[in-house]
Formats: C-alpha cells, structure tokens, sequence
C-alpha cells in the first residue's frame, strides 16, 4: 500500500470509496490527459465526475483565476460582486426560464437542497416526486429524494418522497413497450399516484440520470408529465448537475429533449460550469425564487474566485461551440461503442447521447449486473493509460464515460480503442 | 516556389569540377557545410567585403590586403559569416604561403566552408566555369518547367483522366510518381510497374518514414485549394537535381489541384481508385496475391486480418464510407459496374465478423427508415486470395435476391443458404435449355398485350409470398376481389392452375430465370 493511501485510509471516512486496487493520485493535467504519481499519462474520460467541462488546465480558466486571486478571492454576498453578476446574468439568459433569478451555492447538493427549501414552501407541502434509480446529492434532504440504495445512508428526511416510474428505459415493467406507450404508462402511473395523495410540491429529475449509470426515459416523457403537474400547480425541478451545459451534444440542457410543455420551473447545476471550482446555483421564476420570508445567505456561493472561473469556462463553450463538439465527437464515440459492444454478450446495452455515455455489464446471456467486470474493464482501461467511471442503480453495473468537452475525434478513437480492449478482455 | 526555381550548385559540387580540382583544393574550415547552395561567385579582395554580397556567394580572394593583420583576417571572416555567403576560397600565394591559422580557426567558428587552393589560377576562369553552369541550369530549369506545364495544361484542357496526368509526370520524372490523400491512402500511381510495385510493397513505413528527409530523390509537394490541403503527390526516388524535381513536383501538383477543382473531387479519386482495386479482384483478371500492395497501399490492413465480402445493392458509397468510418471498421468501398456497391471489410482475426456485418447492416437499416437495405455476405475469408470468390458469392447473392426484397421480407444480412433456388437458377441463366424454358412457360404473359405484361409484377410477388393473397394484395394496394381477378387473368393466359404446386413450381422457376435475364 502506497504511504498516501496508508494516510488516506487513517484519517478519511471509510465511506468515501477511491478507485482501483491500487488508488492513483493525480498530479497534473493538460487538455483532455492526466498524469499520475505512477508517472504515467492518462487520457481522462471522467473529468472527476463530469466537472473538467472544458478541458485540464485550460489557459483561459487559469488566467482568470489568476488574475482575480490577484486582486480578490472573497468578499462575501454582503457587498456587490461584480463577477457573480455577470455570471448570474448569462446563466439567466441561458436557462430558457423567464424571468429567471439565480442564486450560487458550492455544491450540486446545495443547489438541490435551495430547489427543495423553495418547491416546499412556494407550496406549502413537504412532498416531493422523485424518480427510482435517481440520485440528486449527500445531505440529509437530498438523501431523502435520492431513489438510490447505494446512495442513501438514512431513511428520516423532512420531506415525503413519492417515486415515480420512467427514469429507466430499458429495465422494469414498462421496458418492453414502445416509446410512446412507455411514456402513456408513466403518465398513467403519476395520475393514479397523485389520486392517492395529497398535493405535492414538486417533481424533480435529472433529465438523464448520472450516478444511476447514465439512464434515462424517452424524449418527451417530463413533458407529458409537466402537463399533469400543471393541472395540480405541481412544480418542476431539472436536476441539470450532469446533463447541463451542452454535455448532451443535442441539447444545452437535458430539459430540451422534454421541452414541449416549456421549461422547468427550478433547474440547478453545479460541476462542470467552474471546471473544478465549487460553484453550484438553482435558477427559478422570480414569484419562486423570492418567496422565501427570512434571511438565506450561502458565505461562500458566488465567491469572486469561483465566478471568475465560471465566466471564463463559459466563455470558452459558447465560442468553441462545444455542444457542437459534444454532439459530433459523442456521436461518433458512440457508434464506436455499439460496435464493439456488438460482438460482446458481456455489454447489454451502449446508452446515452453526446459526451454522456453509458456502457451497461451484464453476466453474458443474463440481464443480471456484473460489478466484477466494471472493476475488471475500469482496471483494464486504466492499465492502457484511459480513465472511466461506474455507477448504475441496484443490480446494474454500468460503465460511465463523460471526457472534457474539447475532446478530439483521434483522442475518441483512441479511447474506443482502448475501451475494446478493455472490455473484450472481461466475460 | 521560388526554391524550386533557384538553380543552386552545392560549395561540394564546385569543388568537384574540373576546374577546381585542378587546383588542388582543400577544406581548411567548416567541412560540415558543404552541401550549402553557392549562388553566384564572386571575386573580392576589398575587406569590407561583407556590404556587397546578397547571400549564397562563393568569394574568391588571394587575401592581399588582408596578410599581416589577424583582427582584419577575423574581421573578414566574420563579415562574410554575417552576410551568409555560401564560402570563401583563399588561393595560396604570395600574400599567404599556408592555409592563415586565424581565417581557420574563424571559418570553423561560425560554420563557414573555407578551401585552400595549393595550386591557384586565375579566378576568371573558375567563375567563367561556374557561373556558365548556374545559367545553363537556369535555362534548363526554365524550360522543363515550361515544357512541362504546357504538356499538363495540355491534359487537363483536352480532359484527360487523372492517370493520364500522372503518367505524363512520370514520364517527365523518370521515376515512380505516387499521389496520396493526407492519411497516406495511395489514390493513384504512376510510373514502370515494377518500380511501382516495389515502392508500394513497404509503403507503410515508406510513406510516414519519407516525411522528414528528402535527400534519396523523395520529393513531395502538397495538394492543396480553398485554403485546405487534402492530398500529395510523391516522387519517389527522383535521381536529378534535387530543385528539378521540386520544380517537377511542384508543377505537377498544380496540374493536379487544376484537375480537381474541374473534374471533380478528391473523393472520387479515392473511391476510383478503390473500384479499381475491388474490379479487379471481383473480376479475376489479375492474381490476387498480385492486388496485395495496392490493397495495402490503398490503406487496407492486410496482415493476419479476416476479410469479409459484401455487396450492398443500390448502396451509395459515400454513404458506406461514411458509416464503416463511424463504426470504426477498416474496409474499402467502391460502387461495381452494375449499381452495386461493394465492401470489403477488414477485421483483426479476434474480432467477430458476423455480429459486426450484422451491426453494420442493421445500422445502415436505421439511417434509411424507409427501404430496407439488404446486404448480402459472403462467409469471411483467412486468407487474401480467397477474396475474390468471396466477393463474387456475395454479389451473386445480391443478384438473387435484387428487386425481391420487399416481397420476401429479407434479414438485413443475405448469405448463400438464404438465396435456395434463386440462387441456383441465376446460375444457371446462360443455359440456353433454361433460357427457352422460361420463354415457353412465360410465353402466354410476354407475348400478350400491354395489359397482360402488367400482370408479370403481380405473379412475381403471388409467387414469391408463397402464394399469401392477402400479402399479394396489400403490397400491391389492390383489393382482394381485384386481385383475384388478376390471377384468373393470369392463369387464363398462361394455361395453368397456380393451386396446382407442380404447375406453380414451374411456372416460379421460368419466372426467376426469366428475372435473372434481365440483369
Ligand atoms: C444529478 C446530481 N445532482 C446532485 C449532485 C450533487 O452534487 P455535489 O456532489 O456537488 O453536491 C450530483 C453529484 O454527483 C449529481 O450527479
């Protein structure tokens, strides 16, 4: 055992689970690559749980951050806050909600547990709808709307969770259906659901599940369900953690593929808009957003050294048209993917969409999950210098690929490549 | 371009004329730049030298002013250093008996080629010698550069192939010419066959190998237009002047831009030359052990690879092309005569050709929502000579199954096994005895009216459904009662009772050799 890890093991929970037998720390990176203290270079296809959005030490983000650690880093939402303005103003303009207002927190957690503190008291109820096999962060109210036993270290909660069906394509009662009767049988389902109870506040759902192994229902579901909502004045919440930002090739955020009835009431984002620097937000309706009646302050959310870096990461999308990039490079790794995965029982199903794909383990001729090969197929790939991520809800185990945006068509081949290898090396 | 025109001899090639030689030279200084152009030569006593040279001067001198001051001998030096002349050329004598110690040891400093004369002459005649050289070069460099543009633009206005082009560099070159797109894919060769084939043999290696050096006479010139570069063309083992064959290289490539930009695209150099390569292996004309440069030239894997036949009816090629470069396969694609497309893919032997001809079938399904593309398969083939058949089982394959694939419901992948006896009787429809059977059996619906010809379709579809009327109907978006109408008609006319299974077998073979006729 490395000394770090010896280190590690001693003074940090238990709980907080590392990758690989032997743990490798990262030293550095550039673009779209990493490299360990094994000396070794990685080609990342994780981006530390999708939050390098853009690319490693990019020289924009770091001139930013830079020049604004050298005049500032903190002054507090207590004064005015030039920087956290600006980004406000874009990430407003961008949500598609009208008359958006956004307010920063440090985490995806605490941007969830705000959408939360705002659904349950706009409307008065402490019920919420949540989706199986969802997972929306690690306090002690997110716990309670993450539909995720892995992920779940607690049942009490303040809020009542009701789980709704449609997250999941492929697996459950209604996989067998057509796109249009799985969405007329969700639908169904929440129209029963709600005759049985009292009116909750709202829905939340991330558009294509992250930690759940990158699952999700098809387009238009959210938008069916919106309709029902709307009857009741039921809020809907987008959980864009993952999916925002145009990480979805098709779409700036995930909502679009459900956008028919309109935008989400409440969208919250986090990762990948600070590019490594801790910045999470909830946008909302003005009438939502303002309906708090006392004092709410995050110290550190909106923080001048972490706006800065978000200004100049989003910059740095929009001009590069990274969605574009996303949805072009996704495109093609993808059809890679399936090809590979063609020729291997062990791979049930390649699933996602732009540079948000999952690759779904199974033990060959079974639908059962396989962790033994993820671990296999994430240690395989590492050895050939690629990184991965894993996830799935219960009794799935599911590859998770989500590289940089600026990732490159010959930097997707050769991660293809590698990913045959790797997966082929597994039964 | 204006390398290519700058007809240079090396301070080497001087020192080895003739003339000089006769001098006894030596190199005293800098014998590590030798290979420098010499421009012009100039004689000049005159210290200050350095204000009147251009660059890429050979100066002569004896060095009398300069004998006797060693700060003036390094000063000189260092002003022809700074003016980058090519060298300088000291002719010992009265001003200096010895090779100067301290002109050396400055040449060698700053890299400057200093020879002594042992034996001088009068410079006149060396400059006389050299400089009528650099003019006869000039001259000749000129006028192969003109002759050849005017043979090219010759070509390109008469509308003559690519190949024709590139022969008529060849012949200019007198060495195999090669023209690649940017991935080093050979599109098309130029040149004595032989040669030819020996460059493609080790191309691999050859083609990213070359890229750095062009000193053994490789000589490369990009294709480029619109400000995008998508190709070059290579010399390669150019035995001339290395500025005549840049001059050559450079010339031909602006015929080939030219060429392009009125005769199509890049693309379909590259799909020419594929269909040359996939023609040639389907027709047998050639070995195919004979097809294996050019095929591995052409940027297919050819070592220790499964090869896999198949022929996509009415597939475009770029569309192919397209999908084998999203799937990640290696294959070439090339539309044979017929209106047919073939592949040729080529798969690492532990990959599993049948899950991924049926992926790639299944994915070409998915981009065309309405026809059901059918793409008919050969058995993978080990070896590379047994490509051919393979690729003329899955055209035969696709042949049977042509036209026919609405009404008999095709998997996206056909092999041999699924063709039964379509396949035997197309191969059987050159048989005279098959021939005039068919005629005999038809002869009824052939030979009758136009209305009578129009219930050929019909019986072909009644036929191939198995005789499923409601199936019939539908595909032919007519009413049951009509239908049936029409099969009475066609029974009328031919004389037979299609209840009967003997009489319809028959009348199903005549109509499939009469089918296969027709393409
Ligand atoms: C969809 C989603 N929501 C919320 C969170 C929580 O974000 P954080 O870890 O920044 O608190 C995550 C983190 O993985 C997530 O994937």
């Amino acid at each position: 055992m490395s000394d770090l890890y010896a280190r590690h093991k001693a003074v940090l929970p238990d709980w907080l689970a590392l990758y690989y037998k032997d743990p490798l720390e990262i030293t550095h990176g550039e673009g779209r690559h990493v490299w360990g203290d094994d000396g070794r270079k990685y080609l990342d296809f994780f981006g530390g749980i999708l939050t390098t959005m853009t690319a490693h030490a990019l020289p924009e983000v770091t001139k930013a951050v830079t020049e604004q650690a050298g005049r500032i880093l903190h002054s507090s939402t207590l004064y005015l806050n030039r920087p956290m303005v600006e980004l406000a103003e874009r990430i407003a303009q961008l949500s598609g909600i009208p008359d958006a207002r956004v307010f920063f927190t440090t985490s995806g957690t605490e941007a969830n547990d705000t959408a939360l503190l705002l659904a349950t008291t706009y409307r008065r109820s402490n019920q919420i709808l949540a989706m199986r096999n969802s997972y929306h962060g690690r306090s002690f109210s997110a716990v309670g709307i993450t539909g995720n036993r892995g992920w779940s270290p607690t049942s009490l909660s303040p809020l009542q969770t009701l789980y709704v069906h449609g997250g999941v394509r492929t697996r459950g009662p209604f996989a067998r259906l057509s796109d249009a009767d799985f969405i007329a049988a969700c639908v169904a389902d929440l129209k029963d659901l709600l005759g049985h109870t009292r009116s909750p506040a709202a829905l939340i759902a991330e558009p294509i599940q992250g930690v759940g192994g990158f699952t999700s229902p098809p387009d238009g579901l959210y938008a069916a369900f919106r309709e029902v909502l709307d009857e009741h004045g039921i809020l809907w919440i987008a959980d864009e953690v993952q999916t925002g930002w145009g990480r979805t090739g098709d779409n700036f955020w995930g909502w679009q593929a459900h956008g028919h009835s309109g935008p989400p009431d409440i969208l919250t984002f986090a990762k990948g808009i600070g590019n490594g620097m801790s910045i999470g937000g909830v946008v909302a309706r003005a009438d939502i957003m303002n309906c708090l009646d006392a004092n709410s302050i995050s110290t550190f959310g909106g923080t001048q050294i972490t706006m800065a870096a978000g200004l100049a990461n989003l910059s740095y999308l929009l001009e590069h048209d990274l969605q574009g990039n996303a949805r072009r490079v996704g495109g093609l790794l993808i059809e890679r993917l399936r090809a590979v995965a063609a020729q291997l029982p062990v791979v049930r199903e390649v699933r996602g969409r732009g540079l948000m794909i999952g690759i779904e383990l199974v033990r060959p001729g079974t639908d059962e999950a396989h962790p033994d090969a993820a671990a296999a197929v994430l240690e395989a790939a590492r050895a050939e210098g690629l990184l991965i991520g894993k996830g799935g809800g219960h009794n799935t185990s599911v590859l998770r690929i989500a590289p940089p945006l600026t990732l490159t068509v010959s930097e997707a081949e050769e991660g293809a490549a590698i990913l045959e290898r790797a997966l082929g090396s597994v039964h | 371009m204006a390398t290519a025109l700058e007809p240079a001899l090396s301070v080497r090639q001087v020192l080895t004329l003739d003339r000089v030689l006769a001098g006894e030279p030596e190199v005293v200084a800098g014998a590590g730049h030798l290979d420098r152009p010499v421009r012009w030569v100039h004689v000049a006593e005159a210290p200050d030298v350095g204000v009147m040279l251009s660059g890429g001067e050979m100066v002569l001198t004896t060095g009398v002013l300069l004998a006797g001051d060693e700060h003036k001998q390094t000063e000189y030096i260092r002003s022809l250093h700074r003016a980058e002349a090519a060298a300088v050329v000291l002719g010992l004598g009265r001003a200096f008996p010895v090779p100067p110690d301290v002109m050396r040891r400055a040449a060698e400093r700053c890299g400057l080629p200093m020879v002594v004369l042992h034996r001088p002459f009068p410079f006149a005649e060396l400059t006389e010698e050299v400089q009528s050289r650099l003019v006869r070069r000039k001259f000749a460099a000129v006028s192969l550069s003109e002759s050849v543009r005017t043979a090219l633009t010759g070509l390109i206005t008469a509308c003559a192939p690519l190949q024709g082009l590139l022969d008529e560099i060849a012949v200019h070159a007198g060495c195999p010419v090669i023209l690649t797109n940017l991935a080093h894919r050979v599109l098309a060769t130029a040149g004595e066959r032989s040669a030819v084939d020996d460059v493609l043999r080790d191309w691999e290696r050859i083609a990213r190998q070359a890229g750095g050096s062009e000193g053994d006479g490789w000589v490369r010139a990009e294709l480029s237009g619109g400000g995008e570069r998508w190709g070059r063309i290579v010399l390669c083992g150019y035995r001339g002047d290395h500025p005549i064959g840049r001059l050559l290289a450079e010339r031909g490539a602006e015929a080939l831009v030219l060429h392009r930009m009125l005769h199509g695209s890049a693309h379909s150099w590259e799909e020419q030359s594929a269909r040359g390569l996939l023609t040639d292996l389907v027709s047998g004309a050639v070995p195919a052990r004979q097809l294996l440069p050019r095929a591995r030239a052409a940027g297919l894997p050819v070592n220790r690879r499964t090869f896999v036949p198949l022929v996509v009816r009415d597939g475009d090629p770029v569309h192919l092309d397209r999908v084998l470069r999203l799937l990640g396969l290696s294959g070439l694609v090339a539309e044979l005569a017929d209106g047919a497309a073939a592949v040729l893919l080529s798969l690492a032997r532990d990959q599993d050709a049948e899950s991924l001809t049926a992926h790639f079938a299944a994915r070409l399904r998915t981009e065309h929502q309405a026809g059901g593309t059918v793409v008919a398969a050969a058995d993978a083939r080990a070896a590379w000579e047994e490509v051919p058949e393979g690729l003329r089982e899955a055209r035969h394959v696709a042949d049977a199954v042509a036209d026919h694939s609405a009404a008999l419901d095709l998997p996206p992948v056909v092999r041999l096994r699924d063709v039964h006896l379509r396949g035997l009787v197309r191969l059987l429809r050159d048989d005279p005895h098959v021939q005039s059977f068919a005629e005999r059996e038809l002869d009824g619906l052939l030979r009758g009216r136009e209305t009578e010809q129009e219930l050929l379709p019909v019986l072909r579809t009644y036929l191939a459904t198995g005789r499923n009327k409601s199936r019939t109907a539908q595909l032919h978006h007519v009413s049951r009662p009509a239908l049936y109408r029409r099969l009475e008609a066609i029974q009328a006319c031919l004389g037979v009772d299609l209840d009967d299974f003997e009489q319809a077998a028959s009348v199903h073979i005549a109509l499939l050799a009469h089918d296969a006729q027709q393409r």
